[in-house]
């Protein structure tokens, strides 16, 4: 009787009901889990052969819909979901069956504490993911700097010149146009304010740059511009030692041809831009690593360092430095596992160069902005308080039953 | 604490599809795949650009803090290890300048590098940098050079025949900054006091030195 009214009930339940039940559901949490374990584990096997960078973009971006676990080039047949999405999911599922469809009280108190920490640990990913920036700022002892580089991302950068032929602030074709772009691709870029327009192809994110006449039997009949052409090398794990290359053209406004251009990263500190002119203006075209503007500057007053005997491997290293911003000059020390913090922007000492014959020493900082720098640790400080509290809380009511009582006792 | 096992027909019904609802479906698949497989194909992107970086110490750095001003009529081109500037000039490119800075071994290596460039004319060699014309360039006395003839750059490049030749080698310290222009005699003629000019523009600029006090 009471079975044919709970299937009846069960008939009754709106598909609403029913979403929130697998959306909340225990099975949901174990898929994703295991889902993770998956990701992880075929990563990291993977990043072992092909990089930290390409790794992190294949498993764990934001536009990795589905993975494909390669390991040493061959395909493993199991396709995984990327994990930004099922960290998504497992986000709505400890929401909804963690805080919302939870038994509440005194003796769940603790899980529910430990359930929000962990979406918390996972909006701090999410909001790292979407608006974290990350750049090296190298400094010469006795220099100053006021800029970030980016260690991966290229830009391409255009300069307008003023009156005086000097640079003007450049546009910035930023990374995200170049992602995935394949070398049989093109990019059109539509630049409103100037009278060109620009085509970008032959994109290769690893290439060198080679002379006709110095390298002619290297030339396999690629695009020569300039009495140069670039060739695709095997792109190597350390992404930032990757020099990327394309050609570039120049059209007018009706999508003629002005000028043919041919852009190559090279690594060094300055830009050394290629230049076009156009109704009778000169502008500077230039392919770098995404350039980030800090709201101050910094001055390397002085460096220190050590390397660990016989080996190149840095044992310690110190920066003492000044920040200045407008008329504010305030000193700080820089020591490894010690960064100086700025209104969300965090300089780490990252690298450290002894001086060359005759020349000085250099940092290098990582400069991190990250609204969501501090939310990891603050989250696993919360699950060390729920799950203490839950733990704690379990083993008083143990040790309360398991004591003898008064009245047993007399 | 959460839902107990449930079987995927159990918690959604309408998975059940209908005939009808099964045609309808099968138009949306097909499309979601074709969708996704033309987005396999490369194909052309396009991309508005009207954001621009404010100025920073990138923007007025330069390659060995060695600032030029070119003349409107040279065109840069890729930067080498030894071109630090690299432009072309003439109605078809086929000239040629470009500024090297290389390390000045010895109390002699200008002299020397003037008579490399001489043997690439195959000419006879200097003995002294002062039977050389001289001009005043980057605070200090450079040398100037003019050659003409086949041209044998060297390096497995071909030989380049009447051409002429207008250098510059400017020792500093301990270094020499070297200024090449080669190109047909003509056009080369026709750029002499630009490159003089050029020669001339060139300076050393170092903004991202600490600013001592007496400087601001």
């Amino acid at each position: 009787m009471s079975d044919s009214r709970s299937s009846k009930a069960s008939k009754q339940r709106s598909i609403g009901w029913w979403i929130f039940r697998v959306m909340a559901g225990f099975e949901l949490a174990t898929i994703c889990l295991l889902l993770l374990f998956a990701a992880t584990f075929f990563g990291t096997l993977e990043q072992t052969q092909v990089g930290l960078y390409l790794t992190l973009q294949k498993y764990f971006d934001m536009e990795a819909l589905f993975v494909i676990p390669e390991l040493n080039g061959k395909i493993i047949p199991l396709p995984l979901p990327g994990t930004f999405w099922v960290c998504a999911v497992l986000c709505v599922n400890l929401t909804l069956g963690g805080l919302v469809r939870i038994r509440k009280g005194w003796k769940t108190v603790g899980v529910i504490i430990a359930h929000f920490s962990m979406i918390f640990l996972m909006v701090a990913g999410a909001v790292s993911q979407v608006s974290k920036k990350e750049g090296v700022m190298h400094v010469y002892q006795g220099d100053r700097s006021d800029y970030a580089k980016s260690y991966t991302e290229p830009s391409i950068e255009i300069y307008p010149h003023d009156e005086q032929g000097e640079r003007d602030k450049p546009y910035v074709v930023k990374s995200e146009h170049f992602d995935g772009l394949d070398p049989d691709e093109r990019l059109t870029i539509r630049l409103p304010e100037l009278p060109f327009d620009l085509v970008v192809s032959g994109f290769r994110r690893s290439s060198e740059l080679l002379q006709l006449s110095r390298f002619k039997e290297q030339h396999k009949g690629e695009r020569v511009v300039d009495g140069f052409f670039l060739q695709e090398r095997p792109r190597v794990q350390q992404e930032e030692a990757n020099l990327t290359g394309c050609y570039l053209t120049v059209q007018d406004k009706e999508g003629n041809s002005l000028q043919e251009l041919l852009l190559h990263y090279n690594g060094m500190p300055f830009p050394t831009p290629v230049t076009a002119m156009v109704e009778g203006k000169r502008y500077e075209f230039s392919l770098t690593r995404w350039i980030w503007p800090m709201p101050f500057e910094v001055e390397l007053d002085k460096t220190l360092g050590e390397y660990w005997p016989g080996t190149q491997a840095p044992s310690w290293f110190q920066s003492d430095i000044t920040k200045v911003e407008d008329d504010l000059r305030e000193k700080y020390s820089i020591v490894m596992n010690k960064p100086m913090r700025h209104e969300g922007i965090t300089l780490y000492q990252a690298s450290w160069a002894p001086p060359a014959p005759g020349g000085r020493p250099s940092s290098g900082f990582a400069i991190v902005q990250n609204p969501s720098d501090q939310w990891p640790k603050w989250s696993l400080y919360i699950a060390s308080f729920g799950l203490m509290l839950h733990f704690g809380m379990k083993l008083f009511r143990f040790l309360s039953s398991s004591l003898p009582s008064k009245k047993s006792d007399a | 604490m959460y839902f107990r096992r449930s079987s995927l027909a159990r918690v959604f019904p309408a998975a059940r599809l209908r005939p009808g609802f099964r045609g309808w479906g099968g138009s949306l698949l097909f499309s979601v795949l074709a969708g996704l497989l033309s987005g396999c194909d490369p194909g052309d992107r396009e991309a508005t650009v009207t954001g621009r970086r404010d100025l920073v110490l990138w923007d007025r750095s330069f390659p060995n803090n060695l600032k030029d001003q070119a003349p409107e009529g040279w065109r840069r081109v890729p930067w080498t290890q030894m071109r630090y500037y690299n432009y072309r000039f003439g109605d078809s490119e086929e000239g040629e300048v470009w500024v090297s800075v290389i390390p000045r071994q010895g109390a002699d290596a200008a002299l020397l590098n003037v008579n490399r460039w001489y043997n690439q004319f195959r000419l006879p060699e200097i003995v002294t940098l002062e039977d050389l014309k001289q001009e005043p360039m980057l605070g200090v006395t450079g040398y100037l050079v003019e050659a003409e003839g086949a041209y044998h750059a060297g390096m497995g490049a071909d030989p380049r025949p009447e051409t002429r030749m207008l250098a510059a080698a400017i020792p500093i310290s301990s270094i020499i900054v070297t200024i090449k222009m080669i190109g047909s005699p003509v056009e080369v003629e026709a750029q002499q006091e630009a490159f003089l000019d050029y020669c001339r523009s060139l300076e050393f600029f170092e903004e991202a030195r600490i600013p001592k006090p007496e400087d601001e």
